[in-house]
C-alpha cells in the first residue's frame, strides 16, 4: 500500500499470508484444547473468534491487498518517536510501561490476559509490518534474531512473574511456594541427557533451517572511505554503542562496562536476604528483583531495541514507520557545563589552554574551567552514598555496614549515571560535566 | 569383638619395633613380613592378592549405597553399629622395614673432595657427553630450528613492500582549491580532507585528519548540511573542524601542510595539531590564502 512498489507488496503477502495462518493455526489449537481437553467453552469461542480474524487477515494479506495501521496512524507514531522527543517518549514511555506491568502484574500474569496481549502484539507487528521502512528494519536478516528474542523475552519475563505472583499469594495464605510440592527427583540419566539430547537436534534442525531461508548478510569489502550509514555494533553491543552516544569512549566503552561485571559478581557478596532461595518471588526480594529488572530490562534490553529499530543514518531518532533519511537535519548542538556556567552564567568566555602555557598553568586553567563539574561529580559519589545511608537506604546500611554498603551504594550510583546523562542530554544538550579533552578525560 | 579376634594373633606393632637397621641383608625383610599377612587372610595366600580376593572385599564393604530408590525407601531406621558388627574390618596393612642404606649413599665425611667448581665442570661435562648422544643431537636441533625461526620473524618484520602511503605528499596547486570546498579526493588513498574556509576570520587551506575523536570512525561530509558526520554515534563538526553535537569531546585533528618550493601544497601527516591544546595557532598548521 502507500504506494509501495509491486515488488514490496510480493515480498511482504509472501510473509504475512503464511504469518497470520500461523496465527490462525495457533489460536484454533488453543480453541481445541480449552473446549475438549479445560471444557472452557466462553474462552474456546474467543480463541475460534481469533482463529476467522487471523484466517481473514491471512486471506487478505496473501492475496496482496496488505491490511496496514493507516497512514493516519503511522504517521502520528513517527512523530511521537523521532528526534529528540522520540528519545524521551521512547525511554520515558518503556519506563512507565514496564512500571505498569510491575504494579498490576497481578492482573498481567493471568494467563488469558497473557495470551490476548501475545495475540495483539503479533497482530500489531503484522500490521506495522506492510510498511515498506518497517519492513524494512524488521525483516533485515541480522534483526530477525532481535525480534525472536524480545518476543522470547516478553514470555520468559511473563512466565517468571506469574510463578513468582503464584508463589507470594501462597505464601500470603502461610503455604509453601509452588516448587517445594514438586520434589520429585529424577536421574540425569536418562531423563536429563535425554532431554538435552532431543533439545540439541531441534535446535540443529532450527539453525539447518534459518541458515538455508535467510541468507546471512555480507557486505562489500571493506573500505575506509565508504563507513555504513549508519554503522551498528552487533546487537548484542547496541547498548553499549548507545552508552557511547553520551559518554566519552573511556566511560561507556571501559569503566560502565567493566563495573557491569563487577556489580555482577559482587551481588553474592552484597545481598544479604536469605529468602527466596530455590523458588519465584517478588515480594521476598523486591529491592533484589527491581534492581535487576531495572539493570537488564530498562538499561540494557530497551536499549539493544532502540538502537537496532529507532537508530538511523547517521545515529538519528527515527519514528518506526519512518523513511531512512541521511540528510534529516536535527539541530543536536551540545554543550559542556563548563561553556554554561562562563557563559551563560558568568557572561565571561571559557578559561583556554594555549600552546604558550607551562604544564602547571594549563592545569590550573582547566581546574579553573571544570572547576563546577568536578564538585558535583566529587559530590555525586561522596555526598550521596551517606545522604542516603542516612535516609532511604538506612536499613541497607545498618544491616551490611560500612564497606559493603559503600560498594552497593557506588555501584547503585554508576547504574544511575546512564540514565541521568541520557536525560540532561535529552533536555539540557547537555555534553560533558567535566570536559578535558586535553588529557582525554570526560565525564 | 571380631576385630580382636583377628588381629589378636599378631600385633601389627610389633615388626614395626624391630630395629631395622640391625638387619644387614635385603631378602630379610620380606622375610619378616609373611607373619603379619597370614594373620590377615587365611583363604587369601601371600604374594599379590587374586582378583575374587578384591572383589570380595569390594562385596562386603561396610557403608554401601542403595542400588535402587525402592531399596533406599525399604530400609527404614537400618541399624549402622549393627552392619558394622557383623562385617569384619581388614587389619591395617603393615609397612615392611626400610632397608639399610648401602655403602654409596652413606654421608661422606667433610672436605673428602674439594668442593669448588662443581657445578660448572658438571655441565661442561655433561654437554660434552652429550654431544652425539641422540639426546644432543635432538636438543642441537630443536635449538637451531627455533634461532633459524626467530631469524625468519626478524625478517618478517621488514617487509619487501610497504603498503602504506607516505606520510608527505603533494596534492597541488593552492588554487585547485576553491574557497569553502571540502575536497575528498585524498581522504580513501591518504585519510585526509583538504579544505579551504575561512577559520578566525582568516581564508585558509588546511587538511582535517578523517578519524572522528570520539571512537575513530570515519565520518562522512555532508555538503548540504555544510558539516562532518559521523554514521557510529552521530558526532558533527562544522567545515573548521569543530565538534559541535553528538559526543566527540574535541575538533578533528589537523595534519601539517605547507607551500613546497614548486608552489604545491604539501601535507605532513607525522605531525598534528589539536585544537584544544591551542596548537591551530601554529603556522604549519594552515597555508593563508
Amino acid at each position: 500500500m502507500h504506494g509501495a512498489s509491486l515488488d514490496f507488496v510480493d515480498k511482504a503477502s509472501s510473509f504475512l499470508g503464511p504469518y497470520y495462518i500461523t496465527m490462525a493455526a495457533l489460536n484454533a489449537v488453543v480453541a481445541g484444547v480449552l473446549q475438549f481437553r479445560l471444557q472452557r467453552s466462553g474462552l474456546a469461542l474467543g480463541c475460534l473468534i481469533a482463529t476467522i480474524a487471523f484466517v481473514i487477515l491471512g486471506a487478505f494479506a496473501w492475496s496482496g491487498s496488505l491490511p496496514g495501521l493507516g497512514h493516519n496512524t503511522e504517521h502520528l507514531i513517527n512523530s511521537l518517536l523521532s528526534g529528540n522527543r522520540g528519545a524521551v517518549v521512547y525511554t520515558v514511555g518503556t519506563a512507565v510501561g514496564l512500571a505498569v506491568l510491575y504494579w498490576f502484574r497481578r492482573f498481567f500474569v493471568q494467563p488469558v490476559v497473557a495470551y490476548i496481549g501475545f495475540n495483539l502484539v503479533m497482530l500489531l507487528l503484522g500490521l506495522s509490518m506492510t510498511n515498506p521502512n518497517f519492513w524494512e528494519i524488521v525483516a533485515k536478516p541480522d534483526n530477525v534474531p532481535i525480534v525472536m528474542l524480545v518476543l522470547l523475552l516478553g514470555f520468559f519475563t511473563w512466565l517468571a512473574t506469574w510463578k513468582a505472583v503464584q508463589n507470594d499469594d501462597r505464601a500470603r495464605q502461610g503455604l509453601p511456594p509452588l516448587e517445594s510440592l514438586d520434589n520429585e527427583k529424577v536421574l540425569v540419566w536418562p531423563d536429563l541427557v535425554y532431554t538435552e539430547l532431543i533439545c540439541m537436534v531441534l535446535l540443529t534442525a532450527l539453525l539447518l533451517v534459518w541458515a538455508i531461508v535467510l541468507k546471512a548478510p555480507l557486505e562489500e569489502p571493506a573500505s575506509a572511505v565508504k563507513t555504513p550509514n549508519p554503522s551498528k555494533a552487533p546487537w548484542y553491543f547496541l547498548g553499549l554503542q548507545e552508552m557511547l552516544v553520551y559518554y566519552d569512549p573511556w566511560m561507556a566503552g571501559v569503566v560502565l562496562p567493566s563495573l557491569v561485571i563487577v556489580g555482577l559478581m559482587a551481588i553474592p557478596y552484597l545481598d544479604f536476604n536469605k529468602e527466596g532461595n530455590g523458588y519465584y518471588t517478588i515480594e521476598k526480594r523486591k529491592f533484589a528483583y527491581l534492581t535487576f529488572q531495572i539493570g537488564f530490562l530498562l538499561l540494557w534490553v530497551t536499549l539493544i531495541v532502540l538502537g537496532t529499530f529507532l537508530r538511523g543514518p547517521n545515529w538519528s531518532f527515527f519514528g518506526p514507520f519512518e523513511y531512512w533519511d541521511p540528510h534529516k537535519v536535527e539541530a543536536q548542538n551540545n554543550v559542556n557545563l563548563s561553556d554554561y556556567f562562563w557563559i551563560n552564567l558568568m557572561g565571561a568566555s571559557v578559561p583556554r589552554v594555549t600552546s604558550d602555557m607551562g604544564t602547571a598553568e594549563s592545569l590550573w586553567m582547566i581546574l579553573k574551567r571544570e572547576g563546577l563539574g568536578i564538585v558535583l561529580v566529587l559530590g555525586y559519589f561522596l555526598f550521596l552514598p551517606p545522604v542516603l545511608a542516612a535516609t532511604v537506604l538506612r536499613p541497607f546500611f545498618i544491616r551490611m555496614g560500612f564497606i559493603r554498603y559503600m560498594v552497593m551504594a557506588i555501584l547503585l550510583l554508576f547504574m544511575a549515571a546512564l540514565p541521568i546523562k541520557m536525560l540532561l542530554r535529552w533536555t539540557l544538550n547537555l555534553k560533558y560535566i567535566v570536559s578535558i579533552p586535553e588529557y582525554f578525560f570526560n565525564i | 569383638m571380631a576385630r580382636a579376634g583377628k588381629g589378636g594373633q599378631q600385633p601389627p606393632a610389633e615388626p614395626a619395633a624391630e630395629p631395622p637397621a640391625t638387619q644387614p641383608s635385603a631378602a630379610k625383610p620380606t622375610a619378616a613380613k609373611p607373619e603379619p599377612a597370614a594373620s590377615q587372610a587365611e583363604e587369601v595366600p601371600a604374594g599379590p592378592p587374586k582378583t575374587a580376593s578384591i572383589l570380595a572385599a569390594a562385596r562386603a564393604e561396610k557403608k554401601r549405597g542403595p542400588l535402587s530408590k525402592a531399596e533406599a525407601g525399604l530400609l527404614p531406621g537400618h541399624d549402622e553399629s549393627r552392619i558394622e558388627e557383623a562385617i569384619p574390618r581388614p587389619a591395617k596393612p603393615v609397612v615392611p622395614p626400610m632397608p639399610a642404606k648401602p655403602a654409596y649413599a652413606q654421608k661422606k665425611p667433610e672436605g673428602a673432595q674439594p668442593k669448588v667448581d662443581e657445578g660448572r665442570r658438571g655441565v661442561l661435562a655433561m654437554l660434552s657427553a652429550m654431544v652425539g648422544t641422540s639426546l644432543g643431537i635432538g636438543f642441537g636441533a630443536l635449538a637451531g630450528t627455533a634461532g633459524l625461526w626467530s631469524l625468519g620473524l626478524a625478517r618478517y618484520m621488514f617487509p619487501n613492500i610497504l603498503t602504506e602511503p607516505p606520510s608527505q605528499f603533494k596534492v597541488g596547486q593552492p588554487s585547485d582549491f576553491p574557497p569553502g570546498m571540502v575536497d575528498e579526493r585524498f581522504k580513501a588513498a591518504f585519510g585526509v580532507w583538504i579544505v579551504n574556509a575561512e577559520y578566525n576570520g582568516q581564508q585558509m587551506i588546511y587538511a582535517l585528519k578523517t578519524v572522528c575523536t570520539h571512537l575513530g570512525c570515519t565520518p562522512n561530509w555532508l555538503e548540504s548540511e555544510q558539516k562532518f558526520k559521523c554514521p557510529c554515534h552521530g558526532s558533527g563538526f562544522y567545515i573548521d573542524g569543530i565538534n559541535f553535537e553528538g559526543p566527540a569531546p574535541r575538533p578533528l585533528e589537523r595534519y601539517a601542510i605547507r607551500i613546497a618550493d614548486d608552489g604545491q601544497l604539501e601535507i605532513d601527516k607525522s605531525r598534528v595539531f589539536q585544537e584544544e591544546k591551542g596548537e591551530w595557532t601554529n603556522p604549519d598548521s594552515y597555508v593563508i590564502v
